[in-house]
């Protein structure tokens, strides 16, 4: 019996070599969010039973409201992490998380942005 | 008097001028040139070496440090004119010709008349073998501030292990093992060694990359979406989120135009073979009049067909088909 005070989480794993672009990640965990009436929580390069993924965790929310999404490629240092964050802070967008993906194989250091829900 | 506008005229004209132009007196593309430059200067340093070293250690000491810091001038310069051959553009023909490296050798410059010791100097040697043109054509590719970064910070690093020697006596930083680091400062200077360091880190990074890595277990692979799945999944939600909106209005009309859509779109998953069996398990029937239990009864059912990516594009044509 799940315990109803503990949030429900859901991990989604894309294949390294499945990923061409930043955009493709951003699309599919749009539509995961969509499915799972879920907000992405982390976004972290992992090993799937020996298999090179990018691990996406989401945790389930209750109403229909999600927003796009919008993911940035950074080089990983801090002054660039903080100028990405102020850009699309000034954007009206709200910052998740920042993580590690695949793309075409490769990994590539991202910040996940939340656009304004449309009301 | 006449003195001050004379004095005048000449610093006018210095500063109007400018300074020449910098061009560096090694032309990189002529090897031979600053081979025999850097040969010519060892020849005589290492005759005062050889002669001080048995009666002198101290003096020999300074006599080869004073040969690496006379020596390394020509090679810094025909460093910097190669960067800018680099960074401004060369053609293709010049990338070959640039992977040649320096080598030492011995015995160079011995000629007739001179003392019979053995002289250290620097060879040109063609590039190391096993590198085919294939790797150089995918280094090709690089960008060209990466390989000028790689090439500098090889430089650096060989600089300060001859500027750590040079601390040494002469018996423990012989003249050859000198010419052995000034060879390496060159070759730290050119496209070979950048390449080959670069592979290296990247080595590294990918070895580093994969320690910290999460492991997960059993975790099915998710298919990425397309653009077209994606539009779908947003706009069954956008549906679902009007559902909700009007079945939470305080206007009878507008709650009872939400209960009926939200039955609509039950009564056609109860119809679909492949979403038959979710609607059985959230509990859930068109004939149901409690609205919030239809809409927490297709979300379950959303969230149930987790990684069966077609069920949910089903699941979605049919929100939007009835829910509209």
């Amino acid at each position: 019996m799940p315990d109803p005070a503990k949030p429900v989480m859901h991990t989604v794993a894309f294949g390294a070599n499945d990923i061409d672009s930043l955009k493709t990640l951003e699309i599919s965990c749009e539509t995961q969010e969509a499915h799972l009436l879920a907000n992405i929580q982390s976004v972290q390069r992992a090993k799937d039973d020996g298999i090179l993924v990018t691990a996406v965790v989401f945790k389930e929310v209750s109403g229909f409201k999600m927003g796009h999404l919008t993911f940035v490629e950074y080089n990983g240092t801090d002054v660039d992490e903080q100028s990405q964050r102020a850009i699309h802070t000034s954007q009206g967008e709200t910052f998740i998380c920042k993580g590690e993906a695949f793309v075409k194989n490769n990994p590539v250091k991202v910040l996940v942005f939340r656009e304004k829900p449309k009301s | 008097m006449k003195k001050i506008p004379l004095y005048l005229l000449l610093c006018v004209v210095t500063f109007a001028t400018g300074c020449p132009k910098y061009r560096p007196k090694v032309d990189f593309n002529n090897k031979n040139s600053l081979v025999n430059q850097i040969n010519e200067h060892m020849k005589a340093k290492q005759s005062a070496y050889v002669n001080a070293l048995s009666t002198d250690p101290e003096k020999a000491k300074t006599i080869r440090n004073e040969l690496i810091e006379d020596a390394l001038p020509y090679i810094d310069e025909a460093y910097s004119d190669f960067v800018y051959g680099i960074a401004t553009g060369r053609d293709r023909g010049n990338f070959v010709a640039d992977v040649i490296e320096l080598g030492t050798s011995a015995a160079v410059g011995i000629t007739k008349g001179e003392r019979p010791i053995q002289i250290l100097g620097i060879a040109l040697t063609a590039f190391r073998g096993g590198r085919r043109s294939a790797d150089l054509n995918f280094y090709k590719d690089q960008s060209t501030p990466i390989l000028i970064n790689k090439m500098d910070g090889n430089r650096a690093k060989v600089r300060k292990t001859i500027l750590d020697r040079e601390k040494d006596d002469a018996a423990t930083y012989s003249i050859g093992a000198a010419i052995s680091d000034i060879v390496d400062y060159y070759n730290a200077g050119t496209l070979v060694r950048a390449f080959t360091e670069l592979a290296k880190d990247t080595a590294v990074q990918t070895k580093e990359a994969e320690d910290d890595l999460l492991v997960l277990k059993g975790v099915p692979l998710t298919r990425p979406s397309t653009v077209a799945e994606a539009k779908l999944a947003g706009d069954a939600l956008a549906v679902l989120d009007n559902l909700a909106t009007g079945f939470a209005s305080t206007v009878a009309t507008e709650k009872a135009n939400a209960l009926r859509k939200l039955q609509n779109v039950v009564a056609a998953m109860a119809k679909d073979d492949d979403l038959r069996p979710f609607v059985t398990m959230a509990g859930i029937s068109a004939t149901d009049t409690d609205g919030q239990k239809l809409i927490d009864g297709i979300s379950a059912v959303r969230r149930a067909l987790d990684q069966d990516q077609a069920k949910q594009g089903k699941l979605d044509q049919v929100i939007l088909a009835n829910g509209q």
